[in-house]
């Protein structure tokens, strides 16, 4: 993990109330140089949460600092610094890749025609074919091209890689980390495929029924969390106070441990595997807890 | 946002340069000769609905690509997304009355009283229609917005309405009036156009997209 200097975003307090949803007093911090994953099941608010954080829809408490900057006072500012990347192809069918650069070029002052001719010949994009003739795969490329090539600081990408295929999924990995190798950029990237960002995150922020249940490194949870697993008939006599969330069958019961190896200590002869981020999701959304 | 306006004429309205062109090869020659209200007619009927197609076309682009959601997360003003589509339908506005013009000086009959109304009003009542349009193409879509149109279907019921009431609503203007209802006229459709261009420009933000 790098050495972190400044947050890019700083969410405090964060809400927002539709009659059958609520995001209730978000709060998390994304350090300068790293990737953080927002992580959590559909309808859980991350998308709520990306379109707050670009001002797309109002919101009804809390601040948002981007850059150190206010997100509503600063917004045009804080937009020209950003990329974002959304689940689908925003652009026109009828328009080519040359079209999308005439009318970004004079959106961002930073645009770099270069840059985006290499992600263009890198990512295999037909210049003069129209976009409507494009995969599902090729748009997002293109929606990725064009959020990078005006050397933004902070890229926002909401389910960017759901729908794709293991390969196409892996080329795009690879552009965000080839982007965070300069120092002064991050991204925040929403997915519920966690796999991708066990691959690429530095941090991870669980949002479940608008609410943050957990923002940490991820190597803290990929490393140091377990899951306990024991007979039925032992569960029920052990001591749950160490447990995060615990699952119970009618043979087999699973808790979920901060501290592997505390666990191991604890609960000596009991079997304590290692905890992957679908692991936590579904021990907080289905487990129970006392 | 302008330059997005004008490709998606170029990639999506290819029938445009033909249209314009039968146009002019119909009312030029007719303008030449004696029947240039013919051609004003023609010229102000093409004109009303190129601009309404365009605005409609543009903004229905808009809304199939949900642009907005787009736009709302590039670093533009409001009044750059929105006014956009206001200038592109005020560029065609003011072509049809450039056309108009055209037509009464290639026939000789001079920018008299008649001329000047003709050519302001073909470019302010197309322009005035949209002004009205576009506020609620922002608030339920274009498809429902063209039902607007549907009032204008009922221009001849209020007319004959007015008639049978004795109420004549056509204008006898002299000539010294002319400059002033003309001026007046084309202060009104402006103030139209900042007031609708306001309000979408609030519907767009208040919009959760």
């Amino acid at each position: 993990m790098k050495a972190h200097m400044e947050n890019m975003v700083e969410v405090r307090n964060l809400c927002k109330n539709y009659n059958t949803f609520s995001l209730k007093n978000v709060n998390f911090s994304l350090p300068e140089g790293s990737i953080m994953g927002f992580i959590g099941e559909n309808g859980a608010g991350k998308t709520t949460t990306i379109k707050l954080l670009l001002n797309e829809v109002k919101r009804d408490g809390g601040k948002i600092r981007i850059f150190g900057m206010d997100n509503i006072k600063d917004e045009i500012k804080i937009k020209s610094q950003i990329g974002t990347v959304f689940d689908e192809s925003y652009f026109y069918g009828g328009f080519t890749v040359e079209d999308i650069e005439r009318i970004l070029k004079n959106v961002y002052k930073t645009w770099d025609s270069s840059l985006y001719a290499q992600y263009l010949r890198n990512l295999s994009l037909p210049r003069n074919k129209r976009i409507k003739e494009f995969s599902k795969g090729m748009k997002m490329k293109l929606s990725i091209a064009s959020a990078l090539s005006h050397h933004p600081r902070l890229l926002i990408l909401d389910e960017a890689t759901s729908g794709l295929d293991p390969v196409m999924r892996s080329e795009i990995l690879d552009l965000f980390l080839d982007f965070i190798q300069d120092e002064g950029c991050s991204v925040l990237f929403s997915s519920h495929i966690t796999p991708d960002l066990e691959r690429i995150a530095d941090y991870v922020t669980f949002i479940h029924k608008g609410s943050i249940v957990l923002s940490l490194p991820k190597d803290e949870l990929t490393e140091k969390w377990g899951i306990v697993k024991c007979g039925a008939s032992k569960f029920a006599d052990l001591d749950k106070s160490g447990f995060m969330r615990w699952k119970r069958g009618e043979v087999e019961c699973e808790a979920l441990v901060r501290d592997k190896d505390e666990a191991k200590r604890d609960y000596p002869g009991l079997v304590v595997d290692n905890a992957t981020l679908d692991d936590i999701m579904l021990f907080y959304v289905k487990g129970e807890k006392s | 946002m302008l330059l997005k306006q004008f490709l998606y004429l170029k990639r999506h309205g290819k029938t445009l340069p033909l249209i314009i062109i039968m146009i002019a090869l119909i009312a030029l020659p007719l303008s030449a000769s004696s029947s240039v209200s013919t051609a004003c007619s023609i010229i102000a009927m093409v004109a009303a609905m190129l601009t309404i197609w365009v605005t409609f076309n543009n903004r229905g682009i808009d809304e199939q690509a949900k642009w907005d959601a787009y736009a709302r997360s590039l670093p533009i003003s409001t009044y750059a997304a929105v006014g956009s589509q206001y200038i592109i339908t005020a560029i065609f506005a003011l072509a049809g009355m450039a056309a108009q013009f055209i037509v009464f000086t290639v026939s000789g009959t001079g920018i008299n009283k008649l001329a000047a109304i003709v050519i302001v009003f073909t470019g302010a009542i197309p322009l005035a229609i949209c002004d009205i349009a576009l506020p609620f193409c922002y608030w339920l879509g274009c498809r429902k917005a063209s039902y607007i149109f549907l009032l204008f279907c009922l221009t001849p019921v209020v007319a004959s309405f007015l008639q049978a009431h004795g109420i004549n609503p056509t204008l006898n203007v002299s000539n010294q009036q002319t400059p002033l209802l003309l001026g007046l006229s084309v202060l009104i459709v402006f103030a139209i156009t900042l007031v609708s261009l306001f309000i979408s420009c609030k519907i767009y933000t208040g919009k959760e997209v």
